[in-house]
This record gives C-alpha cells, structure tokens and sequence, in this order.
C-alpha cells in the first residue's frame, strides 16, 4: 500500500527535536551539577560513607595526599569524585562521580591525572585492558587499607574464567598456591608483546624461571626453540607437565616412520608386547628423555643412544 | 622466626627512630592435623601439608610520608614466604624478599641406585654366593631391598628491588635476585646397548631405566633500569645479566641390562648459561588525536660451553662392550644465541567514541651456536648439528568504536610472517581478522561476543631424503602447517542484585589444516563457564564455579615396513592411512 512519506515527516521530526532537547537538558544538568557544585569536604562526605571512613585513614591515597599538600590535601575524597555539595545535598549518585558502571574514559582521567606519567602505564592505553573497558577501579581498591595492590587471582579470574578453569586443573603453575601471580608473567598495564608478556617472547619468558631450558644446545628441537606453547600450555592442562595433549599422541602428530614412530599407537596393542612401553610411563619420553635439547655424543653409526635423538 | 625477626631487625637499624606511628597489622596462628588417603604428594604438590602449627604475619606501619610492612606466610615450613617493603612516598620505595617452594611430584620411589641426589648412580651388589659367577655383581631383584627416595624439587628464591626517584622525573631501578633449587626429577633413558640376564640379544626398546636425576640449579639475575618519565615523554634504558648454573653436568649410571660387565651410560646434563639484554624504551604522550606513540629496541645474547664427549658406548658386541671413538671437529660446543626485537605502536582517540591502535614488531633470533660434527672412524658416516633460528614480523591494526554508550564495535587485522631456518616449513604467513561487540544496556547484565578468523600459509620445501625418509615429503606438522582456524567466544554477565554476581561464557575453538596429510588434521574445542560470587555484607564472600571442555583431534598416519614405498596412496608393503583417531 503506498503511504504519503510526508504525512510522517512533522511527527518525525518531533520525536529527533524533542529527544535532542531531552539529551540536551540531560547533559546540561549533569554539567550544571557539576559545574556549579562546590567542595565540601571530606567529614561531610564520611559521615555518610561511613565504611570508607574505617579504612580511609589508613589508604595509601590518603597518606600520600595528606604529605603532597597542595590542592590534593585539600580537597580529599573529592580529589577523585568531584565537588560534593551537590550529591550532599541530593544524596542522588548521578550528582558526583564515580567509578561503577561508567564509561572507562571517565573513571580512568582521575587516576591518570597523577599516575600517566608512571613508567608502568606508558603502554596503557595500546592494551587489551583499556580496549576492554577495565577501569582502574574494576581491579585497584583504592578505599581499603594501605594496600591498593590488586588482589591476584583472584581479581584477574574474575573475568578471566576459562583461565581460573585451567588453572585448577591437575597440572598447573602454582597460580593458586600465590607462588606464582598473573603479574609475574603478564603486565596488566600493557606491553609490547603478545598477551601483555613481561618478556619480548614466549621461551624467554619461560626461561626466567626454567633457565635448565635456555641451552644452548647442540642437539636442539626446533619447535622447542620457537615457541614452548606448541607442545605446552601456561595456565593448566588435565595432561602431565602442562603439555597440550597426551603423549605419544602429541609426539606423532609431527613425527611419523616407518614401524617406530608411525605405529599408530592405541590401546589395541601398546599396553603389552614389543610395543608396551609406548603408553606406560611417560610414554615416548621414556626413551626420548632430553626432548628441550641434549649436549650428548652421538654415533653417526647408532642412533640407540645418543643426543641426536635426545635419548642422552 | 629467625626470619622475621632478622626482617624487624634490619628495618629497625634502616628506618630512624620514632619515624613511624603505632604498628598495625595480624597475627594468624593455627594447628594443623592432615590425613590423606592415596597419592599425597598430588595433594601437597606446592604447598607444605603436614601436621603442626602454621601461621602468617603481617605488619604496617606508615607516617605522613613514609611505610613499612612486613608479611610473613607459614613461617618455619617448606613454603614460607616473606616480605619487607617500604618506602617514602614520591621519593623511593624498596622490597626484600624470601620464598620457598617445594614441587612434589612422588613419594616413596624404589630404586635399585644409591648415591641419590650425585652424579653417579651405582647400584650395590647382592650376595653373589646365589648368583652365578659370570654375573657379578648382579642386580638386585627383590624391591622390597631398594632404596626409597621422593622425587620433588625445592625452590628457594630472594632477593631485593628497590627503586629511586626523589620526586623528579628520573628513576633509578635495581633488582637483584638468586633462585635455588634442590632435589631430584624423574629421568628415564633406554638401554641403549644390547644386553639381557642370559645369553643372547634383546631389543632395547624393552630395556628401560628409570633414575633420580639430581637437581642442584643456582639462577642469579641483575636488572637495571634507569630512565626519565613524565607525562608527555617516557625514555628508559635497562639491562639484565643472568647466569645459569648446574651443579651436576652429567649423570653416570651403571647400566642394569649389562651383567657381563660393569657399563656406565653417560647423560648429559642442563648446561651452564648466561644471558645478557639490553633495552631501549620511548614513548611519547599527548600527540595530536590525543595519541601515543611508544618504541622499543632491544637486543640480547645467550652464550653457553659446554665441553664435547666424543666417546660412547657400541650399541652391540655382547657380551661384551666397547666404547666407541668418534672423530670431532672440534672439542667445544660453544653455544651463542643473539635476538633482536623492534617494536613500534601508535595508539590514538582521534574522536570521543573511537580509539586505533598501529602497531609493527620484529623479532629476530639468531644461531651463532658451534656447528659440530661427529665422524664414525669406521664407516667415515658422519652425523651434525643443525642450528635452529628465525625471524618474524607483526604488524596490524585494531579499531575500536562506541555505538552508543551502551554499545562498543572492536575489530582488528594481524599480519604475522615467520622465516625459519627448517627443512620442512621455512615460512608461514598468518592473516587474522577479529570482531568483538559488547553490550551493556541493561543494568543488571553485559554482553560480550567476539568473533576470530586466522587464515594460515606456508612454503613447504621439504626435500626427498630418500628410502624411510621420504615420508616426510607427506608429512605437515601442526605447528607450521596451513591451517585454517575460526574461534568463537560469547559471555554474559549477570548483577541481578548487589549481593550476586554470575558470569556465563562459552567458547570455540576450530583448527582445520587443509593441507595436511600425515599428521594432524582438526581440532576442535568446545569449553564451557560458569562462576557466581555472593558476598553477605562484605563480611562473607562465596563464590564458586564450574567448567565443561570437550577436546576432538583427528590425524593421519602412515605405518609401513622399512623399504616399502612411504608414499600414504601406496596399497602394497604396508598399509594405507591408518591411524585416525579422535
């Protein structure tokens, strides 16, 4: 059926005029809050919050204001909210800032006001955390005790849960134990590299700990020198020593020969016979133990028992 | 307790007298009493559960313009960790630390060996009126009088940071470290020589030796860093020395198929190493569009040598073995490794709702390593090493807009190209594209989908090497393979009040290489979250969680006798693909 395009013009046009008046005196009460508001100290704002108040003393921001003098020592709690006087008298959480369920931009230019120029922050806003929103607040408590340190892992698998899922599996870096932390490995602030590693690689990262596995080698393996994640993985895995799959089927998804190693090898016949140490143990790791690197001999004539073929 | 008093009493000589207010903090102490059925050491693994008492400490103190804390977890056990930091706020800041770690891995392990935790590994002779003359001494065959050991490793590290920047834009930064570990690790080899308890030969397949390797590493890493940083220009130069040491550089164990004479295998050990790295780091803030751009240079070296065994025992002539010569070409492996990285990244807010990020790495790895080769003085066959190295290049973008303010479109593109020095792969190219929306209308819920697309190409240039080894020519490893791969992930969560919090999140994961034809051919990954975190009155805090994952791998593989044809189309003296297996 045709419709006169006109006839839904004028109510058109009324609806974008009246919601453009509406967002318009929307942001100029915000801004009329804002801007016409005053400081009014931090007892009045205590004396509502009195939860912040237990802690508030002891805050680190709180010691650091109160020896940096200033327009911070002064203003407080308002140094990050905002002048108050407003939302005093409102008790309306719209009328002062703050640092839930806001655009990221928002929460972050308080905190960056004092901390861009911290060398940690230089690669802030190239990261994965602040193209993902995550605010300073969503893991920095700044109210509690002297410690604004985030708590870890807790904080990081809050979001990160097939990471927390991992890390509970049976083979794990000791992330749950707190020997080892997130911050230990990634830099929550942003990096050069991928994953926000500390490091400009995987294997050297890995090799801050497991520096038995630096080498150099003679004998080397190449994906083991590439890159530690084609055959394990970081945060947990349900098969031995954080590999990805289970020995020897990781082994032979590269590696296939005549008889050994391209019998394929299931439970048909490797659990007895000529084949029976194939699924017993460690598996192929049973003959083939060096598999990071070896400096051992090796017979051009044998290859039984030499580094070649790391079994020295 | 000697430890954190020793903490207290270098704090006290450090930090002038009546510098602090009243200390604050807890004290924790607690019994404990442990029962476990099964594998214990699966349980313990990291931690120190045994019965006794254990506690943690954890001091503060602070002024108008200083700190001090100290903290203190399971003093006096075998995982006890502490920590003294402090500071003077704006000024400097410095931390001392100490932190065991114990890795368990098994407890009571029978061997035949003595001289657990050296480097000789011998086992004791048994009473030789019973065994017959030619078998002396003969291995022990009744376990029950082996010794028993666990196999777990220690971990001990500590040291200090401490960092300087009296309130100016430079900063001074230190960190000294020194880990230890101690222990034994499971180390298996075969035979590697022909031998039985009685006459004739048998495979060394079946012949394998399980043994205590020992474990007694010392790291020690310096870094410095120092550089100039305020909020419009950051430029840093740092450095790091690290060393390696191996107590143990070899394993000497007598092989216990060999009852004809007194034959003891060699192992080589981890080598000792040292690393060394130097970095330049730039940014500037504040540009045009309210961007950032940030450079990074740095360059580093990994040196090891190792002395090179040249002889090894014949793989056959029972009953009796020899050791076999090999000819070198040099005596010293000289192991040196240099890496190079250059990175670049541009971050902009040219407008309220959208935000860019440029970005372009190098990596270079580069093997000037010893190049080896052994010569059999028999046959003249010779054998050498094949040094491994790369190079990759990165670059890409990624976008990101707000909709609405309840509403944020990301996407992104990686261009990601690697040439190896590798007989089968020597380049791959990877094209990734990403997609990501998320929504936070409600204010009790927030939505998160994102889409990933990788799009994987390689040079395969494997040569025809020939009889066995012509496999190869159909063989694609995974690692370097063309591949195709389609990841999915979605997440929701859920405020329904203050008190509950609930995150939802599926994701999947798809692997397809296209090309392959022995090895593998898909992966597929299904994993499934749940988590849920209720706090009564910030006073109590529950939370738990949950996870499905479901794995799925396929390959191909080719098995055949020696000299049949290994091409996997071939349908005689051998089989054809076989193997598959989810």
């Amino acid at each position: 059926m045709y419709r006169n395009r006109s006839n839904y013009r004028a109510p058109g046009l009324l609806l974008t005029t009246s919601l453009a008046v509406l967002l318009l005196l929307g942001l100029a009460t915000v801004a009329a809050a804002e801007g016409s508001a005053t400081f009014v100290g931090d007892e009045t704002c205590l004396s509502c919050h009195d939860q912040q108040a237990e802690t508030y003393d002891k805050s680190l921001h709180a010691q650091a204001w109160s020896s940096k003098g200033g327009q911070f020592k002064q203003n407080g709690c308002e140094s990050c909210h905002g002048p108050g006087s407003a939302h005093a008298e409102s008790n309306d959480p719209e009328d002062i800032r703050s640092y839930s369920g806001k655009a990221m931009a928002d929460d972050n230019s308080a905190c960056l006001s004092c901390h861009q120029s911290s060398p940690e922050l230089a690669l802030w806003k190239s990261g994965a955390h602040a193209e993902n929103d995550v605010s300073c607040a969503s893991c920095h408590t700044i109210h509690e005790d002297d410690k604004p340190a985030v708590k870890e892992p807790e904080t990081c698998f809050s979001c990160h849960r097939d990471i927390k899922f991992d890390s509970n599996k049976r083979s794990h870096h000791p992330i749950i134990e707190d020997k080892v932390s997130c911050s230990d490995c990634h830099n929550p602030h942003g990096s050069f590299s991928e994953s926000q590693l500390r490091a400009d690689s995987t294997n050297e990262l890995c090799y801050s700990c497991h520096a038995e596995k630096r080498g150099p080698f003679l004998w080397e393996h190449p994906p083991v020198e590439e890159n530690c994640l084609t055959c394990h993985t970081s945060h947990g895995s349900r098969h031995n020593n954080l590999l990805t799959s289970r020995v020897p089927n990781l082994c032979q998804d590269c590696h296939d020969w005549s008889r050994h190693p391209g019998s394929a090898y299931d439970a048909t016949n490797n659990f007895s016979g000529s084949g029976g140490n194939r699924f017993i143990a460690r598996s192929c790791l049973n003959c083939h133990t060096t598999i990071h690197g070896s400096n051992a001999p090796q017979n051009p004539d044998s290859g039984y028992n030499g580094g070649h073929y790391f079994v020295r | 307790m000697k430890k954190i008093c020793g903490s207290m009493l270098f704090a006290s000589l450090v930090i002038p007298a009546g510098t602090f207010a009243a200390i604050s903090g807890s004290n924790e102490i607690g019994l404990r009493g442990v029962s476990v059925s099964g594998d214990s050491s699966s349980f313990a693994e990291y931690r120190n559960i045994e019965d006794g008492v254990f506690g943690t400490i954890s001091l503060s103190s602070s002024s108008s313009d200083q700190y001090l804390d100290l903290d203190a977890d399971y003093s006096g056990s075998n995982d006890e960790s502490f920590s003294l930091s402090g500071g003077k706020y704006g000024r400097y800041k410095y931390e001392l630390f100490y932190d065991v770690m114990p890795h368990y891995y098994s407890y009571g392990n029978r061997t035949i060996y003595s001289g657990i935790g050296t480097d000789t590994l011998t086992y004791f002779a048994v009473d030789q009126s019973t065994a017959p003359a030619s078998y002396t001494p003969n291995v022990p065959t009744d376990s029950s009088i082996w010794n028993t050991f666990d196999y777990g490793i220690e971990r001990t590290k500590y040291g200090a940071n401490i960092n300087f920047n009296f309130g100016t834009p430079f900063y001074v930064k230190a960190s000294l470290s020194k880990e230890e570990r101690s222990g034994v690790k499971l180390l298996a080899a075969p035979s590697g020589v022909h031998g039985s308890f009685s006459s004739g030969n048998f495979s060394a397949f079946g012949q394998l030796v399980e043994m205590p390797e020992p474990v007694d590493y010392e790291t020690r890493t310096l870094q410095l860093m120092t550089g100039y940083s305020s909020p419009k220009y950051l430029v840093e130069l740092s450095g790091a020395i690290s060393g390696f040491e191996n107590e143990n550089n070899t394993l000497s164990w007598r092989n216990p198929y060999v009852t004809t004479q007194e034959l003891n295998e060699v192992n080589v050990l981890a080598p000792d190493n040292d690393y060394y790295k130097l970095a330049v780091k730039t940014a500037i803030r504040e540009l045009p569009f309210k961007s950032t751009l940030a450079v990074k240079l740095n360059s580093a070296k990994t040196e090891s040598e190792v002395p090179l065994l040249n002889t090894i025992w014949s793989s056959t002539g029972a009953p009796t073995y020899t050791y076999t010569t090999l000819g070198l070409n040099q005596d010293e492996f000289k192991g040196d490794v240099n890496t190079t990285k250059g990175a670049i990244t541009l971050s902009s807010r040219p407008t309220k709702n959208l935000s860019t990020k440029f970005y372009y790495d190098y990596y270079d790895k580069d093997n000037d390593s010893s190049h080896i080769v052994y010569t059999s003085l028999t046959s003249l066959n010779t054998v050498e090493n094949h040094l491994y190295e790369y190079s990759k290049h990165s670059a890409g973008m990624d976008v990101n807009y707000r909709l609405t303010p309840q509403n944020k479109l990301s996407g992104g593109y990686e261009y990601v190209s690697v040439d190896r020095e590798r007989e089968d792969f020597d380049s791959t190219r990877d094209h990734k594209l990403f997609a990501q929306l998320k929504n936070s209308s409600l204010d009790w819920a927030t939505f998160k989908l994102k889409l990933q697309y990788m799009d994987r190409s390689g040079d395969f240039v494997q040569a025809d090497e020939g009889g066995d080894a012509s496999i190869l020519l159909y063989q694609q490893r995974y690692d370097v393979a063309d591949k195709v791969q389609t990841m999915a992930k979605v997440g929701v969560e859920l405020y329904p009040s203050d008190a509950i919090d609930v995150g939802l999140e599926y994701s999947f994961k798809y692997n397809d290489y296209d090309e392959t034809v022995l090895g593998m051919t898909e992966d597929i990954r299904h994993g499934v979250y749940a988590d849920v975190v209720y706090r009564l009155r910030d006073a109590v805090r529950l939370s738990g969680y949950a996870g499905y994952e479901m794995v799925n791998q396929d390959s191909n593989h080719r098995q055949y006798n020696p000299g049949d044809d290994p091409n996997p189309a071939a349908g005689t003296g051998g089989q054809p693909l076989t193997g598959l297996r989810s």
